[in-house]
């Protein structure tokens, strides 16, 4: 098991290590779970087998923007996950809801488990994550507000 | 101190002002340095008589791009001159010392200029041949032997000892013994190796420049590039001129050395190497607009996932009309 | 009905789209995300699975353009976006750090097609970054033993983006024209050519 995360403000990389680890331990056979960027840089990560996280991340990131892209041109709108059910497992990859989608949250899960379990638990897991960033959003405004006041003053 | 030994290394002497000296004995350093071949051929000597000596041309104001001189020694105690263009170019400067340690070291055999005259001699007698040729290849005697058969429709060279000589030598050996080329067999050898023979052509080419263009080139309506002339890269500045002025509008021999982008000979040497290298479109009509002929292709030939080399062709020339249709 | 297809490949910001937009005839599809690296790019929005675009030829078939995404961490898609192209163009753009480095790590990713001679780079921004010129560049490509056209363009001028298909096009047509003369000759190889080609580079 390997955990590595990009620079974060202290509070939300805890945040989501944590949410993260939740997610890891609640899914009988998971293999990772990752976060990244919408445009494909590494968050967080935990990565049971041999797989490059950095690279994982950029694929994430390219397969969400894809599923948006085809969602919009064939008229399903909005992509709500993407899925690849391959014959030795199984990925799931959505954005993190917040008022910026900044980021995706993906899980990587063997076949023995179900599909709808890993839907259940990552959405929930990026629910989590979700308001965690919108928490450190708010929080930045705040501050940019009061410098912006204290500036004034 | 002037090298009459063959193999010996030459001598160069930098007899340029302070500033400019120690850039170019710099750059003539790390030249060496990097090119384990040419060490052996120089050494950089503060030597009032050296084999060669760099000089400002007498001109010469405060251009950063100016030129140099090169004044040679040759080891019969003649002296020549030559120009070395754009030698902060540390790729210009390396090839004129190759030019000239190849001119030092032949000397022998006569003056660069007759054996240029040779050069063009002998690609006039291979356009006219390879017109003619029609899937037959010509035969290349020297002394009476034959020494190499070639194919000019596919720029293929077959000799017994399957190695493309070096235009330098290969002039010198025209020089030296009696040549002719004539039409021979239809069919390569089958033992030996087909090596290509642009390399030599192209060498060929750009030394006979100084006798003009080649009379196949002269017959020529328009003249358009056809590819990238590889070889032309890294030469003259003006070759990427001249690339980039082949490349758009309608150019004849006559109206590029017209153009002054460079010295007559330049442009004569340049066009006739692309000339006998096969880098020009077929004949180009004046009015010919920029747009390439439309070649015609029936609709929808592109069936199974791989693409044939025929379809790929209709599929160039559909793009090409398709884009020039689409210029607004 | 195969697939007809150029790629345009290229580190973030060197004009992908906006070339794919020049000769497109619809407005091309994108899977821009929002760019959360300003080391790479100032840009607001990147390209991180593909562009498309598409124009219909006289033959009645699609000409479908691609553009990859830039950062090299998106290079896995790559070669799966070039798969089956008839050629790539590669666009760099001289005033980011490092134009040199972007052009190997290209050079490495097309290196198959780029023997098949299937790959020109353009230069972009040339006029207000001169260096490195094209010359670096052709000696950076003539170093690795590989060799293609280097030119300056500006993707925001269609004719420069048709003039570097035309390049493209050339390019194919005479290499294929002379793999079918060795094909027809039989030849094995033709070592002493590459090696007087990189000499001639060198130059």
């Amino acid at each position: 098991m390997t955990q590595a995360s990009l620079n974060l403000p202290e509070a939300l990389r805890g945040a989501l290590d944590t949410a993260l680890r939740e997610l890891h331990q609640r899914i009988p056979a998971i293999m990772g779970c990752v976060v990244a960027t919408v445009d494909g840089r590494l968050v967080a990560h935990i990565i049971d087998n041999e797989a490059d996280p950095q690279r994982i991340a950029a694929m994430i990131g390219s397969m969400v923007a894809l599923g948006e892209s085809i969602g919009r041109e064939t008229r399903i709108d909005r992509s709500q996950y993407v899925v690849v059910n391959a014959s030795n497992g199984l990925l799931y990859a959505q954005r993190v809801p917040s008022r910026r989608e900044l980021f995706v949250v993906s899980t990587l899960a063997r076949p023995t488990t179900n599909l709808g379990l890993v839907l259940h638990e990552t959405r929930s897991a990026a629910e989590e994550i979700g308001q965690a960033v919108d928490g450190w959003l708010e929080q930045q405004q705040t501050r940019l507000a009061a410098a912006a006041s204290t500036a004034e003053a | 101190m002037t090298n009459t030994q063959e193999f010996a290394p030459l001598s160069i002497a930098v007899a340029l002002p302070a500033y400019r000296r120690a850039l170019v004995e710099r750059m003539l350093q790390r030249l060496l340095q990097e090119n384990g071949e040419m060490s052996a051929d120089w050494y950089v000597s503060h030597a009032a008589e050296a084999d060669v000596t760099l000089r400002l041309p007498p001109d010469e104001g405060a251009d950063p791009s100016a030129s140099l001189l090169a004044e040679l020694r040759r080891p019969d105690g003649g002296r020549e001159t030559l120009t070395i263009e754009w030698p902060w170019r540390p790729g210009a400067l390396l090839a004129a010392l190759q030019r000239i340690a190849r001119l030092l070291r032949s000397g022998a055999a006569g003056s660069a200029d007759a054996r240029d005259a040779l050069a063009w001699q002998w690609l006039r007698r291979w356009s006219e041949l390879a017109l003619e040729a029609r899937g037959r290849l010509l035969e290349l005697r020297m002394g009476g032997q034959v020494v190499a058969l070639m194919d000019a429709r596919l720029g293929y060279w077959y000799a017994a000892n399957q190695v493309l000589p070096d235009a330098a030598q290969f002039v010198t050996a025209l020089a030296r013994d009696s040549y002719s080329i004539e039409l021979g067999q239809a069919t390569p050898p089958p033992l030996l190796r087909p090596v290509s023979i642009k390399p030599l052509l192209w060498q060929l080419g750009v030394r006979s420049g100084h006798y003009g263009a080649l009379p196949a080139l002269r017959q020529r309506g328009g003249l358009r590039l056809k590819g990238w002339p590889y070889l032309a890269a890294g030469g003259p500045k003006a070759y990427a001129e001249l690339i980039q002025k082949l490349r758009g509008g309608f150019n004849t021999a006559a109206s590029l050395r017209d153009s002054g982008l460079a010295a007559a000979g330049l442009v004569d040497g340049f066009l006739n190497a692309c000339l006998v290298c096969d880098f020009f479109h077929g004949e180009t009509a004046e009015p010919a607009a920029s747009a390439p002929a439309p070649v015609p292709v029936p609709a929808g030939v592109f069936a199974g996932a791989q693409m044939r080399p025929g379809n790929e062709q209709a599929v160039i020339a559909s793009i090409r009309r398709s884009l020039h249709a689409g210029t607004p | 009905m195969s697939e007809i297809k150029l790629l345009f490949a290229g580190p973030m910001g060197a004009g992908k789209t906006t070339a794919i937009r020049a000769i497109s005839e619809i407005e091309p599809i994108s899977t821009e995300v929002e760019n959360t690296d300003f080391s790479e790019s100032d840009k607001a929005e990147t390209t991180v699975a593909m562009d498309y675009g598409e124009l219909t030829l006289d033959s009645g078939d699609k000409l479908r353009l691609y553009g990859s995404p830039g950062q090299k961490r998106f290079e896995f898609m790559w070669p799966l976006l070039a798969q089956g192209a008839l050629g790539v163009v590669v666009l760099l753009d001289n005033s980011r750090p490092e134009p040199l480095a972007d052009l190997e790590d290209f050079l490495s990713a097309f290196s198959g097609l780029i023997e098949a001679g299937r790959v020109v780079v353009a230069v972009g921004r040339l006029e207000t970054h001169p260096q490195p010129g094209l010359d670096d560049y052709l000696a950076s490509v003539s170093r690795r033993g590989q060799f293609l056209p280097v030119i300056g363009a500006d993707v925001r001028r269609r004719d420069d983006v048709v003039g570097m298909l035309e390049l493209l096009f050339e390019q194919i047509e005479s290499t294929a024209s002379t793999a079918a003369a060795a094909v027809a000759a039989g030849a094995a190889g033709d070592d002493e050519w590459l090696q007087f080609v990189q000499r001639a580079r060198a130059q």
